[in-house]
């Protein structure tokens, strides 16, 4: 398996030193979700950031969750800040995506 | 049996201390306090994780360095400017980012130049979605109105690392969507056009300063070009290779590390003066992110990443990589 799964909270500088993404893949998620390259250096990562351990499901649930919240905000925006015609940045409709 | 000097030449060094990591690379040496032997390695550039920011937000205005900054205004709730965010002021000394005093204008889409002691707030939008001329600056610990661009226009480019007396904006749009190929350079008095970008847009970055600048990226539509100004003119360079708009940047003319961009991208590239290389990812995609600092060691600040809210957390960008390491046998 390549990668792991964990929550963990970002408490800023050291939380993952540029040693550790060269030791391991590392990608951030919504809900504090990590994937985690599955060698030695990343489980000690987990370790040392006290993530919580979870399955590949369970991250994904996790993500999914923080998705939908974010797709309920977007829905209940006025129609004109999600037109690109009123001047704003080309922000979307988040979408739910499968974690690697 | 082969021995180290037999091979080297030289024998291991002892020493009661280690090295500075730079200084340590491709060396071997034996501490004799920690009793081990330890060697010095050089690693490609990689992110690490800095400190957040205290109001998340998104495409706000970013000046300085990646251990001293400053960033104001933006848009801090999900997709809806708000007073408060539109004015907020943050400095950055390496170490957290602290609360400074509000600009006097809330907009967002601006752009930044200079220093964390000395820089300048340039356009963008108001809070009733009407874009500016005005530009503020910043003393280290307040706001001041100074000159006006000629022209009124958000999501432009600035040289970021210009100078309060010496700036340089290119692109963006006057108007609600249309991008534009205006420049103009500040000499510390005023604005004055110059020549324009050969591929009109918005939504880029810049780095560099007013005389040796690269504006990279930008829409509509999503474009990769990047181009060189040297003071006189706009020339072409070799394009990006991931085409994005609302990225951030951090560089000179002749080195620049450029991250980011919508929809909530990790990629990073690398320019070394000629063309752009793929180089280590951000951890957390991003977009509309703030950029500070060079290409060795550079900052990319909050930013929007399709969560309910916009991302605090920071990054920094350090190429290369020194590291020491114990020699263990397995």
């Amino acid at each position: 398996m390549a990668n792991t799964y964990c929550t963990a909270t970002n408490f800023g500088k050291g939380f993952f030193t540029h040693e550790d993404r060269n030791d391991f893949s590392l990608s951030g998620h919504a809900g504090d979700v990590w994937v985690v390259g599955n060698n030695a250096a990343g489980v000690s990562w987990i370790n040392r950031v006290t993530g919580t351990g979870k399955t590949k499901a369970e991250a994904q649930a996790i993500v999914d969750g923080k998705v939908e919240e974010s797709q309920a905000t977007w829905d209940a925006l006025p129609e004109a800040e999600k037109a690109p015609t009123a001047g704003f940045e080309s922000l979307t409709r988040p979408e739910k995506y499968i974690l690697p | 049996m082969a021995t180290y000097k037999g091979i080297q030449g030289y024998t291991v060094q002892k020493l009661s201390d280690d090295p500075t990591a730079s200084e340590a690379a491709g060396q071997l040496w034996y501490n004799s306090g920690a009793g081990k032997f330890k060697v010095g390695t050089e690693g490609a550039g990689t992110w690490a994780s800095a400190p957040s920011v205290n109001v998340a937000r998104r495409s706000g205005a970013y000046a300085g360095t990646s251990t001293a900054a400053v960033m104001t205004g933006g848009i801090g709730s999900p997709n809806s400017p708000d007073p408060a965010s539109a004015i907020d002021t943050e400095t950055y000394n390496g170490t957290a980012w602290t609360e400074a005093a509000n600009s006097n204008t809330g907009v967002f889409y601006s752009t930044g130049v200079g220093t964390s002691t000395a820089a300048l707030k340039i356009a963008g939008t108001n809070l009733s979605h009407v874009n500016h001329a005005s530009v503020e600056s910043w003393n280290g610990s307040a706001w001041t109105e100074t000159t006006s661009l000629t022209s009124v226009r958000k999501m432009m480019s600035s040289a970021e690392s210009g100078t309060t007396t010496a700036a340089l904006v290119s692109g963006g749009a006057t108007g609600p969507t249309t991008p534009i190929a205006l420049t103009e350079t500040f000499d510390g008095t005023s604005w004055t056009e110059v020549a324009d970008l050969n591929t009109a847009r918005k939504q880029g970055y810049g780095s560099g300063i007013a005389t040796a600048a690269l504006n990279m990226g930008g829409g509509d539509p999503v474009v990769a070009v990047t181009e060189s100004y040297n003071g006189v003119c706009w020339a072409a360079e070799n394009p990006l290779n991931t085409a994005r708009q609302n990225p951030g940047a951090g560089g000179t003319q002749a080195a620049t590390v450029f991250f980011g961009g919508a929809p909530n991208k990790t990629e990073t590239e690398i320019w070394d003066g000629t063309c752009w290389t793929e180089v280590a990812n951000l951890a957390t995609g991003r977009q509309s992110v703030g950029g500070a600092g060079t290409a060795a060691s550079g900052l990319c600040i909050s930013g929007y990443n399709g969560a309910p809210n916009n991302v605090a957390a920071c990054e920094e960008w350090t190429d290369p990589v020194y590291t020491i390491k114990t020699v263990t046998v397995s």
